[in-house]
């Protein structure tokens, strides 16, 4: 879950959606805050203002009544928030916890009935800051006492404020993923289109569309892949040079070594010349990546394994053969032909017999070729796929080869859309493992 | 459709399209072979003959090359020289 998060995190859309939000949530609390203290401040204001008002408007309703029905009048005009007495007697005495809000309102009184001087009004707060004693004088020396409930109203519509925002949130969250996913659309489209190229694929120009950053990056990626793409021609070209200048010196050994008088030998010579050539063969063929010359044509691969087992076991090799009667794939045949006789010598030389299936599976046939070798260590599965590599054990025996054998049947395989995997098999022995896609027929 | 076919069997495919719908016996075959089945024996020819009609009726094709008892082989098609 917590992973899911942080994976989900790494996007650049939900981070970009997230700083928009977040930068939408803070602005939107900040002035809310300041919108609520100000209207805070407005409804204290306007309520100590009323109540002055009802203060000074209570006072001169008693000054204005008989002494006796005072009273009656300032229980009549009570209500609200203020519960009015008359009495001869001072109730409050400005004591230590007048609040300073209940101060202000003495300060408000005084405004408004500007005839009461200092020690007229008297406030006196009890412990409970929410309530108050305040005592008015009125014109003949008897006194209005109120006590006051502090009772504010409420502000209305907390809720509101929160639901708004939350839905803003959403909606912010929402606009913004959208356009967040917008914006990185171009970058996921290339990413997609680099991970589509084939692998042995020229040279592809990424189009420099989008934004400005994706632009220059498509920019970037396309001269990079120039660069990259020169630097190994030119590497190919050399190595294809050498190795094709050293057929001409081998040739001329061969005709030399017609004056060799040992037959013997003479014989070993011509065996080791054989085999210089062959590796110069098999070097340049992968070099060229030979393929790319021949028309992909529709072919029979059970015809062609055929062919390659049925020489084998002429030449009195153990290799032997299950297939369906036929499988069509679309493909070159010589470097097809090539991939499987890699597969079945390597069998053949290194795990002493090779068993080659051929199946179908779902759209793709399936080669498998397996052998009684001992196989060869998991983790050297990657390294005998790449070029010139020869594991130590066949080295020290004189199996010869370059080590190009399953480079090549790779780069065969991958040209034609499909793959080469190695495993070990379970009773033993290396298994390899073609998947072509299959061709499908419509007719002969 | 390439149908990859081994040089023996390209060398018999051959001499049977150079005389169709005609027995041709093993002594002839093999002769066409050119002694690539070093071996001599009438069982190398035989084999050679299965793997070509093999390959050449895998494809849901009419019978190509039929076996004459104590003759030899048969093949069916009509060739066209173009």
């Amino acid at each position: 879950m917590i992973r899911a998060l942080i994976r989900a995190s790494d996007s650049l859309a939900v981070r970009t959606a997230v700083v928009a939000v977040l930068g939408i949530v803070v602005v939107h609390v900040l002035s809310l805050w300041t919108y609520e203290h100000a209207m805070e401040r407005e409804r204290h204001a306007a309520h100590a203002i009323r109540l002055a008002d009802q203060i000074v408007a209570l006072r001169r309703s008693l000054a204005a009544a008989p002494p006796e029905s005072r009273e009656d009048v300032a229980h009549d005009l009570s209500g609200g928030a203020i519960d009015a007495h008359w009495s001869r007697e001072a109730m409050a005495a400005p004591g230590p916890h007048a609040a300073e809000g209940w101060q202000r309102l003495a300060d408000d009184v005084r405004t408004l009935a500007p005839d009461l001087g200092p020690q007229d009004v008297l406030v006196g707060a009890g412990t409970d800051p929410h309530l108050s004693l305040v005592a008015v004088r009125l014109p003949d020396g008897s006194w209005l006492n109120a006590r006051l409930f502090a009772s504010m109203p409420q502000a209305a519509g907390t809720h509101g404020s929160v639901l708004s925002t939350t839905l803003m949130a959403t909606g912010v969250l929402l606009l913004s993923l959208a356009i967040a996913a917008w914006l990185t659309r171009p970058l996921r489209a290339m990413a997609r289109t680099v991970a589509a190229l084939p692998p042995d694929a020229p040279l592809v120009r990424l189009p420099e569309t989008g934004p400005t950053e994706v632009r220059e990056l498509a920019h970037a990626f396309n001269g990079m892949q120039a660069r990259i793409a020169e630097l190994m021609e030119r590497r190919t070209q050399a190595l294809a040079a050498v190795s094709h200048d050293l057929r001409t010196p081998m040739t001329r050994l061969r005709f030399r070594m017609e004056d060799v008088g040992d037959p013997a030998l003479r014989e070993a010579m011509a065996a080791d010349v054989a085999e210089m050539e062959q590796m110069v063969d098999a070097t340049l063929s992968y070099l060229r990546g030979e393929a790319s010359e021949e028309p992909v044509r529709p072919l029979d691969l059970v015809a062609l394994v055929e062919t390659l087992v049925d020489n084998a076991r002429d030449r009195g090799l153990a290799a032997d053969l299950a297939a369906p009667p036929r499988l069509v794939v679309a493909g070159r045949l010589v470097s097809l032909k090539r991939m499987v006789s890699n597969l079945l010598e390597n069998a053949l030389l290194y795990g002493g017999a090779a068993h080659v299936v051929l199946a179908e599976e779902g759209a793709e046939a399936v080669l498998t070729v397996k052998d009684e070798g001992p196989g060869i260590p998991q983790d050297q599965f990657a390294a005998v796929l790449e070029p010139f590599v020869r594991l130590d054990t066949s080295r020290s025996r004189s199996t010869g080869g370059v080590g190009l054998g399953l480079p090549i049947a790779r780069a065969v395989a991958e040209a034609h859309g499909g793959t080469l995997t190695l495993a070990n098999g379970a009773g033993g022995g290396l298994v390899a493992t073609v998947r072509l896609p299959k061709l499908q027929t419509e007719t002969n | 459709m390439v149908v990859d076919l081994s040089t023996g069997e390209y060398d018999l495919l051959l001499t049977f399209l150079e005389h169709p719908q005609r027995v041709l016996t093993r002594d002839q075959l093999m002769d066409a072979a050119k002694n690539r089945t070093a071996t001599g024996f009438d069982r190398a020819i035989d084999i050679q003959v299965s793997r070509l009609r093999k390959k050449l009726e895998s494809h849901g094709g009419p019978e190509m090359v039929k076996t004459v008892r104590g003759a030899g082989y048969f093949f069916v098609p009509e060739v066209e020289r173009s």
